[in-house]
């Protein structure tokens, strides 16, 4: 038999049943269920309360108290190894969203989020806030400063979504949510229509309104999307939290949570419901910019060149204190580099006629092909702390159970993780299957912008890859320092 | 008209949100004063780490422990070496006395970064006593 004959037609993949989450056994059935999302919270909201609680009353020493270690090694690792695994399953679990329903049977908001704000400038500048105040305040080290973030964070999302309609905190404020937005679009799994045919027939379009209560059109027996992702037109993870309001809502039983080319959102521009154009969104672009190059600034944070580099810059700058140090290098990383290398690549593309677009949406189109560099780049780091620290949650809860006379043995303050030198290797894994997610975005989208002469496009956009790409291999061979900044210490 | 003021009918948002608003003092109040503990008379003082500034490897810690200025001897003390980072695996150690109320023990830090060092001390009658050495900056050997 012929090789080709065994390879199936392109149309008869296509044609081939989707996986469905929704249809696996137990979880599948767990999940269709409509109180999945809150029995899902509640146990996140407990760690949430007991991470507070401790952060604030327990000790003060980082790797001693639940608050630093679930918050810096354990979520961290875990949210990104499940958005690798499967999709965007935090912000299904996320506790603050519990809260805000919790508190919005008594405080119904009344405005819309304001029309400026309909963009993603605020959370990526709030993405960067927040890189910023953990490398100034070194939050890894203090457990009362991570116990006032997450307060904050449950305060925020009150606030905001105590005043605005629908999702408006997630959407556009939520730095966390666009960290996994970004990173799922790379998830094997989506929350999909089943068969558009069905969508077409539908007149009610529930997924988005709502279920109505027969004969009384004002009361809602079942949210429809809150954060205006029309089903039939959604394409992909980004703004979708899996909350599966559509799942429940959908009279047809039409939406699950479908299996899809990871990536696969990123090499199409098709127009995508409460989204627009990839290719016209500026300020999305900037999300992904902030979110790959973010990444590699976040690790640089922990290396030992770092205390050069500051020590450099601060008798450049003739300044004693950390802030403007740091400010500097996050200039660098998230303004000066990105427009540098990813300018350079579209001025190049322009020269060798690959594509007609001007220089700026230019740029922003082959932003997104950076995206699974810097997932694998975050799963890298994060999944270096989640491996390495793996145990740490055993001693940490014995002894925060002790501490109110709980007795859950004597801690074993020896039990850690898995060695550095096996967790390595599954760095540079991560980091490589991102370079190579982020060749394959780049060569599809120059395949669809310049058929003729794709490689006039995708030569340019590669070479930013693999810069990247060295600069993430490079910081993974580095000495790990975990440190404050070390002006902070002078 | 007859006007009337009414008690226990539908609740205001404000009313609705006391025992929330209430539970967040209460937590508020306990932290501030889990913050006073009472101080005990004896003293850690003259904390030395060598070498200064520390590198990865071994170190020496050095310390005074007295009680009213008076040296305090007979002292059990274990000392622990932790990164301010989680998840790194701590460093274990014990301070021998070498002169009256003068303890020192030796560590090995084995990454470079941020260290606290802890010294569990419980006195010859048997009260217990913690303190800490903060280690900024060990630098590669």
């Amino acid at each position: 038999m012929s090789q080709a004959s065994t390879i199936p037609e392109p149309e008869v993949l296509d044609s081939l049943p989707r996986f469905d989450l929704l249809h696996v056994p137990v979880v599948g059935r767990f999940l269709r269920w409509r109180h999945a999302r809150s029995v899902s919270q509640i146990p996140l909201l407990i760690i949430g309360v007991l991470m507070i609680l401790h952060g604030l009353l327990g000790p003060s020493l980082a790797p001693k108290n639940l608050a630093t270690v679930l918050t810096w090694l354990h979520f961290r690792g875990v949210l990104a190894l499940t958005i690798l695994a499967a999709g965007n399953f935090f912000c299904f679990a996320c506790p603050f969203m519990l809260v805000r329903n919790a508190a919005r049977k008594f405080f119904r908001p009344r405005w819309n989020w304001p029309r400026a704000l309909r963009n993603k400038w605020l959370s990526a500048g709030l993405f960067v806030l927040i890189l910023f105040i953990y490398e100034r305040y070194g939050l890894w080290a203090s457990p009362w400063l991570t116990a006032w973030l997450i307060i904050a964070y449950f305060g925020t999302a009150l606030i905001v979504d105590g005043l605005f309609k629908h999702a408006s905190f997630c959407k556009f404020v939520c730095p966390l949510g666009q960290f996994n937005f970004a990173a799922s679009t790379v998830s094997p799994l989506e929350v999909a229509v089943r068969d558009q045919q069905i969508c077409t027939t539908c007149e009610t379009k529930d997924c988005i309104r709502g279920q109505r209560k027969p004969g009384s059109e004002l009361v809602i027996l079942q949210r429809g999307c809150e954060l205006a992702l029309f089903q039939p037109r959604k394409v992909g993870n980004m703004d979708c939290t899996f909350c599966l309001d559509c799942v429940h809502a959908c009279p047809h039983d039409n939406v699950g949570i479908l299996g899809r080319m990871p990536a696969e959102e990123l090499i199409t521009d098709p127009i995508r419901s409460g989204i627009g154009f990839f290719s016209r969104r500026k300020d999305l672009a900037a999300l992904v910019i902030v979110f790959t190059f973010g990444a590699l600034l976040n690790a640089f944070g922990m290396v030992s060149p770092v205390y050069v580099v500051e020590r450099w810059l601060a008798k450049l700058l003739h300044v004693t204190q950390a802030a403007p140090v740091l400010a500097t290098i996050f200039g660098f990383f998230l303004i000066v580099e990105p427009i540098v290398l990813l300018g350079t690549a579209a001025w190049t593309t322009q020269k060798l006629k690959g594509t007609q677009r001007p220089l700026i949406p230019s740029m922003v189109r082959y932003s997104y092909s950076i995206v699974p560099l810097g997932f694998g780049m975050w799963l890298a780091h994060y999944g270096f702390h989640f491996l390495t620290g793996l145990f740490t949650v055993v001693p940490v809860t014995q002894s925060a159970a002790a501490s109110i006379g709980l007795s859950l043995g004597h801690p074993h303050w020896l039990w850690v993780g898995v060695p550095m030198r096996f967790v390595q290797p599954v760095q540079l894994g991560f980091v490589i299957l991102g370079f190579f997610g982020s060749l394959l975005v780049a060569r599809r989208l120059a395949d669809e912008d310049c058929p003729e002469h794709p490689m006039r496009v995708f030569i340019p956009w590669a070479a930013v890859a693999l810069m990247i790409w060295l600069a993430s291999v490079w910081l993974i061979f580095q000495p790990m320092e975990m440190r404050a900044t070390m002006l902070m210490s002078n | 008209m007859k006007l009337s003021f009414r008690r226990g009918g539908r609740r205001g948002p404000l009313t609705k949100a006391l025992p929330a608003l209430l539970m967040f003092s209460g937590i508020a109040w306990t932290v501030a004063c889990s913050r006073s503990a009472a101080k005990s008379p004896t003293s850690i003082t003259d904390k030395k780490i060598s070498p200064n500034p520390a590198h990865v490897g071994p170190v020496t810690v050095g310390f005074h422990l007295s009680d009213a200025a008076k040296p305090v001897s007979g002292a059990q003390i274990s000392l622990e070496g932790d990164m301010t980072h989680p998840g790194m695996a701590p460093v274990f150690g014990v301070a021998h006395e070498v002169a009256p109320g003068q303890y020192q023990g030796n560590l090995t830090l084995n990454m470079p970064g941020d260290w606290v060092l802890l010294l569990h001390v419980t006195l010859p009658d048997g009260r217990k006593l913690e303190d800490q050495i903060d280690v900024r900056g060990v630098q590669s050997s």
